[in-house]
C-alpha cells in the first residue's frame, strides 16, 4: 500500500519537474545579462582609465623633455633638436613623435597621423624669453599597448565574474530547491488527495486537519516505506557479501593451486632436464642408479608409493627391474618380467593405448601378474606407461598407490609420461653404448686376427714372404743408419719334392713346421726374423750379425735340422742348403740385390752338393769362399 | 708663417691631417717618429684636440708653442698652465678675439644709430650669432661684442644663437630668427661665414634691399669685397699674422729670450678694422708678394734687443700691416715648429 502511493506521487512530482526547470534558466539567463552588464561597464571604466593614464604619461614626458627641446628650437639646433626628437621617439609607450616648427619646419618619427590618432597628445612649446610658440609638439601614443593592457585587466575580472556569477546561481538554485520545489511538491500532493475519487476513499474525516498534518502524513509513509526498503536492501547487499567473499576464497584457493602447480612443474622439469643431462655424463655401470635415484625422485616430488621399472631383455642386456618404494619394501627374488612375460592384461592394453590405469586391484584375477605385484607392494592403485624408443617397447613402469582414494592427478598424468621419456632414452641410451662397445671388442678382435694373417704364414706360424720384405727394408736402413752388419741367410730344404711324394703333402707340411719352429728359435733377438718366403724356401735376417758369428749360426742351423730326424725315403735324413750375404751399410745396394746376393749363395750351396753353408761378403767384392 | 719662417731663417714643415682632426695625433706622432726629431712645435687646440698633441710632445721632450685657440678653461683645469704639470708646452699665443668683438660691434651699432631705422619701442633690435659655447674665441668675441653694447643703451640684443662656424646651419637659423624677430635692425657674426649664411637668409626674405646691417669677423677675398661693395658692414681682420708671430717667439725663445717674462699665455691684439676706403689695400697687400716683401725679423728680441714688450710693437695694427703688408693665409693652421725646421700640421686648407 504505502509503496503504491509512494510511485503515484513521484509521478505527481515529475510533473512538476518543468517549472523547476523553467526556474533555473530565467535564472541563468537574469545571471549571464548581469554578468554581460558588469563586464561592459567595467571595461568601460578600465578603458578610460588607461587612456587617462597614457594621456598623463604623455604630458609628463612633455614636462620633462619640452625644457630641453624648446631650448633648443629657441637657439634653432638642429642636431639638438633632433636628439632630443630621438629620446623621445625611443621612449616606451610613445610611437609616434611630430614637431612643427612656426616657420613651417617639421620633424617626424615614428607614426605621423597624430590628428587621427586618438592616443596623441600635442602641446605648444614657449620659450620663456617670448610669448610666441617656438614650435608644436604632438607625441601619439601606443593604441595596441592599450588594448593589451585593457584585455589584460577585464580578462581577469570576467572570469572571476563567471566565477561570481555561477556561484551565485548555484546558491539561488539551491535556495529554490529547498523553499520552492518543496512547497510545489506538497502542493501537488494537496492536490493529488484534493482529487474526487481519492476524496471518496478516504473516510470523511481527514486523518489531519491542517496542510501541515497532510504533508506530515505523506512523509510518515514515505518514510515507512522507505526504511522498508532500506532493509531489504541491507539484507540483499549482506547475502551478496557473503557471495562474493565465497567466490573469492574459491579463487583464492584455484589460483593457489595453479600457482602451486606451476611452480611445482616448472621445478620438476627443471631437475628432468638436470637429470637428462646427468645421465648423459654417467659412466655405463652406474646407469642403473641414475635410472633409480630418477625413480626415487620422482616418487618423493609427486608423492606416489611405488615405482617399479621393468627392463625388458634383449640380445645385449639382461632383464632388469629398478624398484622404488616409500617404505622400503622389496621385491620378491623369484620376481621375473621379460619381454615375453609381461602380464597379458597389461600387455592388450599397452598395445593399445600408451597408458593403462588398473584403478581396482580387486577387479583383477587373483594370479594376474599385476596383482601378484600390488599384493607383493601393498598397493591399492596401479598405472602402467611404457618405455618406448624409436617404436621399439624397451620395457613398462609401473606406479602405485596405496591408498584406494587417492587419484592421479591431471598434473601427474603429465609429468609421468615425461619420466617415462626421460628413462626410456636413459635405457636405449645404455643399450646402445653396452651395444657399441661390444661391436668395438668384436672389430678390435678382427683387426687384430687380420693383422696376424696379413704378416705370418699361414702353415709355419712364421713371419712370411710379405712380413720379411718389410723386415728386410726396415733393417737395412737401420744398418745404414747405426753402420752395424746385417746378416741374410736363404735355406732351401733340399730334395723337399721327395719326400713330399714319399710322405704326402701332409707330413710335407708337417716338417715344413719342424723346420719353421727351428728357425724361430734362431731368430730370437728383437729385430730378428725367421721367414717362409716361398715353398720349401725359409729366410733370416739377423742384424748386428757380422760374418763371423753368421757362419757358426749358418752351421748350427744345419745341425739343428738335421737332429730333428726327419728322414728322407732313402733313410737320409731332411736337410737344407744356405746362402748367406753380409749387408754393410752401403746405399747402392737394394733389398732387391742383397736378396739376389743370398741367392747366388745359395744356388752356390746347392751346386757345391746341397747341406752346406755358402756366404757372400760383400755385395760386390770377391765372394767369400764356401764352408 | 712661413713669409716669417723665411724671414729668421727658420724650416718650417706643414703636415695635414685632411680634415680628420681624430687623425692628428697619429700623424704627429709619426712625424715624430719618422723624420728628423723636430726642435719646436706648433699645436692648435682645434676641436679641443689638443691636449694629446701635447702629451705626445711632452713624450717626446719637444718645447710646444699653443697657437691661435688657447685650451679651454676645462681643459686647463686637468693639463694646468704652460710649464707646470707640462713641462714642454712653454706657452700659447692668441689674439685679441676680444677687441675684434669690440671693434665689429662698435662699427655697426654706430651705424644702425645713424640710420634711419627705429624699433617699435623706440629700440633698436640685434641677434648675435656666434660660434660655438665652448670655445674661448667665440666668448671672447661675444664679449667684445657686450662691451660695444655697453655704449648704445637704445640696441636691445635680442638673443644670442650658436651657428657652429657654418654658413649652412647660419642661413637656416636666420630663416627662423626673421620669423620670429619681424622687425630686426642688425646681425653681428663672429665669423664670415656665418655672416655670408645670413645675408643669404636676408635677400632671399627680403631681396637685396633689406635694409639689415650685418657685421663679421676674419680675413677673407668674399668677406672684403663684400665690405667693398656695402653688404657688410663692419670686418675685423688680422689674425692670421699669428703664425708669423708665433716665429717670431719660438726663434727668440731658442736664442734664449724667453717670452715667459710677459706670461706664458700670450695675447697679442692683431684685429682691426676693414672698411671700404682700406679695402683694396687690403686685397693688395695681403697677398704672396706683398707677404715677401716683409722682414719679421725686425720683431725679434734676439735680432733687435731693444725691443722689451711684443704687444709694443706696431704690427698689431692695420696701418703697420698696410704699411709692410704682410699677410699669410696661415690661420687655422696647427703645427710644430722646429728651430731651423719647422712643422706644421693642418687639418684642412683654407
Amino acid at each position: 500500500m504505502s509503496g503504491n502511493s509512494s510511485t503515484k506521487l513521484s509521478r505527481l512530482k515529475r510533473n512538476f519537474q518543468p517549472i523547476a526547470k523553467r526556474l533555473n534558466k530565467v535564472l541563468l539567463r537574469i545571471g549571464g545579462l548581469f554578468m554581460l552588464i558588469l563586464i561592459v561597464a567595467y571595461a568601460g571604466i578600465v578603458y578610460f582609465d588607461i587612456s587617462s593614464g597614457l594621456r598623463t604619461h604623455l604630458s609628463n614626458t612633455v614636462q620633462d623633455h619640452g625644457p630641453r627641446l624648446t631650448a633648443a628650437l629657441w637657439d634653432i639646433d638642429p642636431t639638438t633638436i633632433n636628439e632630443e626628437l630621438d629620446a623621445l621617439a625611443a621612449l616606451p609607450g610613445i610611437v609616434g613623435v611630430v614637431l612643427i616648427t612656426p616657420s613651417g619646419a617639421r620633424y617626424e618619427r615614428g607614426l605621423s597621423n597624430w590628428v587621427e590618432n586618438k592616443f596623441s597628445y600635442s602641446v605648444a612649446l614657449v620659450h620663456k624669453n617670448s610669448s610666441n610658440t617656438v614650435g608644436t609638439l604632438s607625441l601619439i601614443g601606443d593604441a595596441s599597448a592599450v588594448w593589451s593592457q585593457l584585455l589584460s585587466r577585464v580578462l581577469p575580472f570576467f572570469i572571476a565574474q563567471i566565477i561570481l556569477v555561477l556561484g551565485i546561481l548555484l546558491v539561488l538554485q539551491w535556495l529554490l530547491r529547498r523553499v520552492v520545489v518543496r512547497r510545489l511538491d506538497a502542493l501537488t500532493i494537496h492536490t493529488h488527495l484534493l482529487q474526487a475519487n481519492r476524496i471518496e476513499k478516504v473516510p470523511a474525516p481527514p486523518a489531519f486537519a491542517t496542510v501541515v498534518q497532510d504533508e506530515l502524513d505523506c512523509l510518515l509513509e514515505g518514510f515507512s516505506s522507505l526504511q522498508g526498503n532500506v532493509l531489504k536492501n541491507e539484507q540483499e547487499r549482506e547475502q551478496l557479501i557473503r557471495a562474493l567473499a565465497e567466490s573469492r576464497d574459491q579463487l583464492e584457493i584455484e589460483v593457489a593451486q595453479r600457482t602451486g602447480e606451476t611452480l611445482y612443474l616448472s621445478g620438476f622439469l627443471h631437475m628432468l632436464s638436470k637429470d637428462a643431462q646427468r645421465y648423459l655424463d654417467l659412466p655405463l655401470d652406474q646407469a642403473q642408479f641414475g635410472l633409480e635415484e630418477t625413480l626415487a625422485q620422482t616418487g618423493v616430488l609427486l608423492g606416489f608409493d611405488a615405482l617399479v621399472a621393468v627392463c625388458f631383455s634383449d640380445e645385449i642386456l639382461p632383464e632388469e627391474v629398478y624398484l622404488w618404494h616409500k617404505e622400503g619394501r622389496k621385491l620378491r627374488a623369484d620376481f621375473v618380467l621379460g619381454r615375453r612375460a609381461l602380464y597379458k592384461l597389461s600387455e592388450y592394453n599397452l598395445n593399445r593405448q600408451s597408458v593403462f590405469f588398473i584403478d581396482t586391484v580387486d577387479e583383477l584375477d587373483a594370479g594376474c601378474g599385476e596383482a601378484v605385484l600390488c599384493r607383493d607392494l601393498n598397493l591399492a592403485k596401479l598405472v602402467a606407461l611404457p618405455f618406448n624408443f624409436n617404436a621399439e617397447r624397451l620395457g613398462v613402469l609401473f606406479v602405485g598407490l596405496k591408498s584406494p582414494h587417492r587419484q592421479y592427478s591431471k598434473l601427474e598424468m603429465r609429468i609421468l609420461p615425461m619420466v617415462v621419456g626421460l628413462c626410456s632414452n636413459v635405457l636405449a641410451h645404455h643399450r646402445q653404448q653396452l651395444a657399441l662397445q661390444e661391436a668395438k671388442e668384436a672389430l678390435l678382435a678382427a683387426n687384430a686376427k687380420l693383422a696376424l694373417q696379413a704378416n705370418h704364414d699361414g702353415l709355419t706360424d712364421i713371419a712370411n714372404r710379405r712380413a720379411f720384405d718389410e723386415s728386410l727394408l726396415q733393417e737395412m736402413r737401420r744398418a745404414t743408419r747405426s753402420d752395424q752388419s746385417l746378416l741374410l741367410i736363404i735355406l732351401d730344404v733340399d730334395f723337399f719334392k721327395q719326400y713330399n711324394d714319399s710322405y704326402g703333402h701332409g707330413e710335407g707340411d708337417i716338417a715344413l713346421k719342424k723346420i719353421a719352429a727351428v728357425l724361430a728359435q734362431f731368430a730370437e733377438r728383437a729385430g730378428d726374423c725367421a721367414a717362409r718366403i716361398g715353398g720349401e724356401e725359409f729366410a733370416l735376417l739377423l742384424p748386428h750379425t757380422d760374418i763371423r758369428i753368421g757362419k757358426s749360426l749358418a752351421e748350427r742351423v744345419r745341425l739343428a735340422i738335421i737332429k730333428l730326424g726327419l728322414l728322407q725315403a732313402d733313410g737320409q735324413p731332411l736337410t737344407v742348403s744356405q746362402g748367406g750375404a753380409i749387408f754393410s751399410g752401403e746405399e747402392e745396394v737394394s733389398p732387391a740385390d742383397f736378396l739376389r746376393m743370398a741367392d747366388q749363395a745359395l744356388y752356390r750351396a746347392k751346386n757345391g752338393g746341397r747341406n752346406q753353408v755358402c756366404i757372400a761378403k760383400m755385395p760386390n767384392g770377391p765372394s767369400a769362399g764356401i764352408l | 708663417m712661413a713669409a716669417a719662417a723665411q724671414d729668421l731663417g727658420m724650416e718650417l714643415r706643414i703636415i695635414y691631417a685632411e680634415r680628420d682632426h681624430l687623425r692628428m695625433p697619429l700623424l704627429l706622432q709619426q712625424a715624430i717618429d719618422q723624420g728628423a726629431k723636430p726642435d719646436y712645435l706648433i699645436v692648435v687646440n682645434e676641436r679641443q684636440m689638443a691636449p694629446p698633441l701635447l702629451a705626445i710632445a711632452e713624450r717626446a721632450h719637444i718645447p710646444t708653442l699653443l697657437a691661435f685657440n688657447d685650451l679651454t678653461p676645462e681643459q686647463l683645469m686637468q693639463s694646468g698652465l704652460p710649464r707646470e704639470k707640462l713641462k714642454y708646452w712653454i706657452g700659447s699665443l692668441t689674439t685679441d678675439n676680444r677687441q675684434a668683438g669690440y671693434l665689429t660691434g662698435k662699427t655697426l651699432l654706430k651705424r644702425l644709430v645713424q640710420s634711419k631705422k627705429i624699433g617699435i619701442d623706440g629700440r633698436y633690435q640685434l641677434l648675435a650669432m656666434s660660434g660655438d659655447k665652448s670655445t674661448p674665441a667665440s666668448q671672447e668675441r661675444l664679449l667684445g661684442l657686450q662691451d660695444a653694447l655697453q655704449e648704445f643703451p637704445n640696441v636691445e640684443l635680442k638673443q644670442v644663437i650658436y651657428g657652429n662656424w657654418s654658413r649652412g646651419l647660419a642661413t637656416e637659423q636666420m630663416a627662423v630668427l626673421l620669423d620670429r624677430y619681424p622687425d630686426l635692425a642688425a646681425v653681428w657674426c663672429s665669423n664670415d661665414l656665418m655672416a655670408f649664411g645670413v645675408l643669404s637668409s636676408l635677400e632671399r626674405r627680403y631681396g637685396t634691399d633689406h635694409g639689415i646691417f650685418v657685421s663679421a669677423i676674419n680675413h677673407s677675398d668674399d668677406a672684403i669685397s663684400m665690405i667693398k661693395n656695402g653688404r657688410l658692414t663692419a670686418l675685423a681682420a688680422g689674425h692670421f699674422l699669428l703664425g708669423a708671430w708665433s716665429m717670431v717667439l719660438l726663434y727668440d725663445y731658442a736664442h734664449g729670450y724667453d717670452f715667459a717674462a710677459q706670461g706664458t699665455q700670450i695675447q697679442l691684439p692683431m684685429f682691426s678694422l676693414v672698411n671700404a676706403n682700406n679695402a683694396d689695400l687690403f686685397l693688395s697687400r695681403f697677398s704672396r708678394q706683398g707677404l715677401s716683401h716683409y722682414d719679421f725679423s725686425r720683431y725679434s728680441k734676439a735680432i733687435n734687443p731693444k725691443i722689451n714688450n711684443y704687444s709694443g710693437q706696431p704690427s698689431v695694427t692695420l696701418d703697420t700691416c698696410v704699411s709692410i703688408g704682410i699677410a699669410g693665409k696661415t690661420n687655422k693652421s696647427r703645427a710644430c715648429a722646429q728651430y731651423g725646421k719647422l712643422l706644421i700640421v693642418r687639418s684642412s686648407m683654407k
